[in-house]
């Protein structure tokens, strides 16, 4: 699996929702590897190496990451709102992928400093498209800090 | 004109030229204090009044526009006078300007005057007098408006010369303007030219040209005033503009527009002062003219001799070197040579300061000392004339002037002339002149004349002020008594006056004082008497006053109380009846009744007896009161009960003299009684009635009060449930809303799934299925996701219900533009023609506006999709005057069979298959509608088009 090229990182709860946005990846032939971490708390250990993921190579920066809103113990404001008083982690792309259409959701995400809130659609094919252009965007189109890999 | 200057000079010419010096130094020194008082806004007239007294001015555009006319007019009319010749050669008529000098200052007052020097200044420039000359005038430029101030202290609050009044006080000024002005001119001058050129031909010449001014001035003034008064320049009448203020303080004495503050002045009489500095001043006027006449009389007299002598001696020298010459010359037997003799004139001394020449016998000038010489032919012109043309045989002296272009320019020369006859034989037989300057011998003596004149004018300043200040010592004390006099005529009998140093005004004040202490007492007993006669007065008529109510009120209860009053005059036996009794005993006015021994027939005969027998009694023993009642018959014949109350009056023997007494009707009072009785019987009866009733109303009253109670008991329930209901009410709304949550996030992800799954199903295991099993994976997915829609549109719908309203004014026509051009990317392929109403406006929440817009006119557009051409109209009616929108289309339409279900959620008309959509819209239309307080209906037939009509805020109106 691993070719080298940074990884998405897919933080979900749900596992039937992992299997199918791993799916939706697969059909719109996203190259990057997916990692995915299914709660709040153990994506902060990762994403800051420290816990459980103390050993991990702090300097290997995902190329996004895909955030949950509505998880048990942390929920996804509250991991977006440590990931930015982070200075290590600064820099690092992430992006709503909730089924919530909610106002008070979608200005929270920017208040708190998501780059970007997607909504997932009912129809798969739709989904599909969908993360075809946010991989497309974020992995080709936008600039990033320079990291290494 | 000629002959008046000559007149004036000649006058001139006989006052003494010490004197002039005096006057002229004196004019001077008074023009420069004059100077200081008007350029620094001093007045001496403060309030009408005679005093010190400052003047503040407002500088305001009036104020500027007043200094550009008074600059602008002097000069205009200083350069018309320059070309306006009054003696030919000599005068122009200059003195114009001063005219408008006169009339600028007292119609525009102080700022008039700052401007006038600076104008004098230029005008006299112009009209080409040196600039060396207008140095030197320069405090002239000062003084010259400053004594025209006096004009402005005289007459400048009405310089109106209708009122003869005003001539007076012009006169005085004019006279003072004479007096002061030509002589400061002298005086300014005589630093320029010599004494008697400035004083004697400057000096009449200004009296002169004045002279002429002053009797134009009053006419002009009366015709520019009106005008002024017209375009409100006039100084004094412009409200607030000048203001004037007591030296020492602030305090305001008068203000221009209001008018003076009118004092208690007498307007006319010479004060005391002036008798008191005149004499002073004329004392030593006199002694100054004397003695300056005098004592340069006898200086001039002696320089003249001296001079005299000088020439006599010169002209003796210079006849031996003419006899020398004319001998030489007839020996060598020349021709007479000017030129030589020129020579032998300039050789003498005298030829240095003074002239010699020679003159033949027919007056014709045959040398001079200098060439071309006019003093030469004025000497010999003036000696010819003096002689009357004849040969000079004895040798004389005598004066004569020079005049050469200006007047200005005039001097007095003394001319010495001696027969000359030559001893050669040629028989020359010449006049020898020799003339010196009077300049030259006397200006050592005037410079000191002049010197001495100023000093004198300082003596004479000095004589003022002390005259000036011992009048002040003896005037202010009388000043004082008089002010107090006329308070004390104004009523103020508080006044006193202090001691004076001077022992008969000390006296004076004294006795004044002694008067007026006098005066009070008197008046304070005065008034004492006068407020007691006053009290006693007030005392008398409130007495009087009191004794009329009485009698009044005494009528007023007699007729009211139906008292009838009788007086029997034993004595006289005069029986009186009033009004009252003949009404008592029912017979008319004036009837023959009132005899007593009448009036004891109209009593019943029963009662009768009784009641004469008791009067006797009564009279008979002298019982001072008597009650009695009986009874009388009318003429009508009915009976009347009367009662009777007397008194009866005793003299000093006891004995009855009068008696007074009432009578009053008690017939009704007696039927009263008994009505009384009667009534009271039936209260009685009626009282124990109403108890009986009063007990039971009062049980059922009880009953009912318990019954209310009871009532609020169970309204206080039922408002505790209310506030129970709004507690669940609020709890629900909150449940409501994490409700409306959990669908949009949990109850989607779900559908997702199922959604999702199908087609992985679909993708994966495709090829394994049948053609039956696949069609039943996708129906799977398009219910998953209608279901995913419907979703979203009852969060729509939960979102609107829980908005807060925002009242804005709305543009609804622009709304639905915008609503229209979404559509019609949607409804690309179709032609439909939309026709909106211009300037639909309403008060509203615009975004809810748009909502209800897309709605409606969307589901016009779904529902004439099968129409070939679909028409949609945007509109407003006035239905019972409130404005009504409608919406309008020619679609399929519905039946209105089925309108009650029109509005409510996910209701619909049509199958999913005709007409998609989640029965959603309408419901959102009717919330947005109900919100915004409005109704909303609808009117249709099946196949031929609906129309939507909605109204807003409908329940407030």
């Amino acid at each position: 699996m691993d070719n080298g090229l940074a990884p998405i990182i897919l933080i979900d709860d749900n596992q039937s929702d992992i299997d199918l946005t791993k799916r939706a990846f697969k059909q719109a032939n996203v190259p990057n590897p997916i990692a995915t971490i299914t709660d709040g708390e153990e994506a902060l250990d990762f994403l800051m190496a420290r816990g459980k993921h103390a050993h991990r190579n702090k300097l290997k920066m995902p190329a996004f990451v895909l955030l949950d809103l509505n998880m048990p113990g942390l929920n996804g404001h509250e991991v977006l709102k440590q990931i930015r008083n982070e200075d290590d982690l600064n820099g690092l792309v992430v992006v709503m992928l909730t089924s919530s259409k909610e106002e008070k959701d979608i200005s929270l995400s920017y208040k708190v400093g998501v780059n970007s809130y997607i909504s997932k659609p009912v129809d798969f094919v739709e989904f599909v498209d969908l993360i075809k252009q946010t991989s497309n965007y974020w992995l080709s189109i936008n600039a990033s800090p320079m990291r290494i890999i | 004109m000629t002959a008046a200057v000559r007149w004036l000079e000649n006058f001139f010419q006989g006052i003494p030229l010490q004197l002039l010096e005096v006057w002229g130094s004196f004019a001077f020194l008074v023009g420069c204090f004059l100077m200081v008082c008007a350029f620094t806004g001093v007045t001496f007239n403060p309030g009408s009044r005679w005093g010190f007294g400052r003047q503040i001015q407002t500088w305001d555009a009036k104020a500027f526009q007043s200094i550009i006319i008074t600059f602008l007019a002097i000069n205009l009319t200083g350069y018309l006078g320059s070309f306006i010749v009054l003696v030919p050669g000599a005068q122009t008529f200059e003195s114009l300007k001063d005219l408008s000098v006169f009339v600028c200052i007292l119609i525009f007052g102080y700022p008039a005057l700052i401007i006038i020097p600076f104008a004098y200044g230029l005008s006299d420039l112009v009209e080409g007098v040196p600039v060396e000359y207008v140095k030197d005038w320069i405090i002239g430029y000062f003084i010259n408006p400053s004594i025209f101030w006096i004009a402005y202290q005289l007459l400048g609050k009405n310089p109106d010369f209708r009122d003869f009044r005003k001539w007076k006080k012009y006169i005085v000024f004019v006279l003072l303007f004479l007096f002061l002005e030509p002589a400061v001119w002298g005086y300014i001058c005589s630093g320029k030219f010599t004494s008697e050129i400035s004083y004697r031909t400057v000096t009449p010449a200004l009296v002169f040209t004045t002279s002429i001014t002053w009797v134009l001035a009053p006419f002009v003034m009366i015709l520019i005033l009106p005008l002024a008064r017209k375009l409100k320049g006039f100084w004094a009448e412009i409200p607030g503009y000048v203001k004037e203020v007591s030296i020492s303080s602030k305090k305001r004495i008068w203000e221009s527009g209001n008018g003076s503050v009118p004092l208690n002045t007498v307007g006319y009489g010479l004060p005391i002062r002036m008798f008191l500095v005149a004499p002073f001043v004329l004392l030593i006027l006199i002694l100054l003219g004397a003695t300056s006449y005098f004592t340069l009389r006898s200086s001039e007299e002696a320089a003249g001799k001296l001079a005299n002598h000088m020439q006599k001696a010169a002209s003796l020298h210079l006849t031996y070197r003419l006899d020398i010459y004319l001998n030489n010359n007839l020996k060598e037997k020349k021709n007479l040579d000017t030129l030589k003799i020129r020579e032998i004139l300039n050789i003498l001394e005298f030829s240095r300061f003074g002239r010699v020449f020679i003159a033949d016998q027919d007056g014709k000038l045959i040398a001079s000392s200098k060439a071309n010489d006019l003093i030469a032919k004025n000497g010999i012109y003036t000696l010819f004339l003096n002689n009357n043309g004849k040969k000079i045989t004895e040798p004389q002296t005598y004066r004569f002037d020079v005049l050469t272009a200006k007047p200005l320019a005039r001097e007095t020369w003394l001319g010495y002339a001696l027969p000359y006859v030559d001893k050669s034989g040629m028989n020359y037989n010449w006049t020898i002149i020799m003339a010196v300057p009077e300049t030259y011998y006397l200006e050592g003596v005037r410079i000191g004349n002049s010197q001495s004149a100023m000093i004198f004018a300082i003596a004479l300043i000095f004589t003022l002020i002390i005259s000036a200040i011992l009048a002040t010592l003896v005037t202010n004390p009388i000043i004082k008594i008089s002010k107090a006099t006329e308070s004390l005529a104004a009523g103020d009998l508080n006044q006193l006056i202090p001691p004076s140093h001077l022992t008969e005004l000390a006296v004076l004040a004294n006795s004044f004082n002694n008067m007026t202490t006098q005066l009070q007492l008197s008046f304070v007993k005065l008034t004492r008497e006068v407020d007691k006669r006053k009290t006693r007065e007030q005392e008398l008529e409130q007495s009087e006053a009191r004794l009329k109510e009485s009698e009044q009120r005494l009528q007023i209860a007699t007729k009211a109380a139906g008292l009838g009053i009788w007086d029997w005059d034993m004595k006289n036996n005069v029986f009186l009846w009033d009004d009252n009794m003949f009404k008592l005993y029912g017979i008319p006015r004036g009837d023959t009744y009132v005899a007593p021994e009448n009036w004891q027939n109209i009593i019943l005969a029963e009662d009768r007896t009784r009641s004469m027998n008791q009067y006797l009694e009564v009279s008979l023993s002298g019982e001072s009161e008597f009650l009695d009642e009986f009874r009388v018959r009318w003429p009508d014949g009915s009976i009347r009960h009367i009662k009777s109350c007397s008194k009866t009056l005793k003299d000093e023997n006891n004995r009855a003299y009068r008696m007074v007494g009432i009578n009053f009707d008690v017939t009704e009072q007696n039927e009263t009684v008994e009505e009384l009785v009667r009534y009271r019987k039936h209260l009685e009866e009626l009282v124990s009635a109403r108890t009986a009733a009063l007990t039971i109303a009062k049980r059922q009253t009880e009953i009912a009060n318990n019954a209310i109670k009871d009532q609020l008991a169970e309204l206080e329930k039922a408002r505790e449930q209310l506030v129970s209901r709004t507690a669940q009410l609020e709890s629900s709304n909150k449940e409501l809303e994490s409700f409306s949550y959990s669908v949009s996030h949990d109850l989607r992800s779900p559908l997702r799934g199922i959604d999702g799954w199908s087609l992985a199903l679909l993708e994966d295991y495709g090829d394994r299925l049948d053609d039956k099993g696949r069609t039943y994976l996708n129906r799977v997915r398009s219910e998953t996701q209608r279901m995913g829609s419907l979703i979203d549109d009852l969060l729509k719908l939960a979102k609107i219900t829980r908005k807060e309203i925002e009242w804005k004014k709305v543009n609804l026509t622009d709304l639905a533009n915008i609503v229209i051009l979404r559509l019609k990317e949607e409804y690309a392929g179709k032609k439909i023609k939309f026709n909106v109403h211009p300037d639909l406006t309403t008060q509203g929440d615009s975004h809810l506006f748009e909502i209800l817009l897309t709605n409606l006119i969307g589901n016009s557009c779904k529902f004439t999709s099968k129409v070939d051409e679909a028409q949609i109209e945007f509109g407003k009616t006035i239905v019972n005057g409130k404005d009504v929108f409608f919406i309008k289309d020619n679609g399929a339409g519905f039946n209105m069979a089925n309108a009650q279900n029109l509005f409510g959620a996910f209701q619909r008309l049509h199958k999913q298959s005709e007409f998609q959509g989640s029965g959603i819209g309408l419901a959102m239309v009717n919330r947005i509608i109900n919100l915004h307080q409005g109704r909303v209906w609808a009117e249709s037939e099946v196949n031929k088009g609906a129309t939507f009509y909605f109204t807003i805020n409908d329940y407030n109106a």
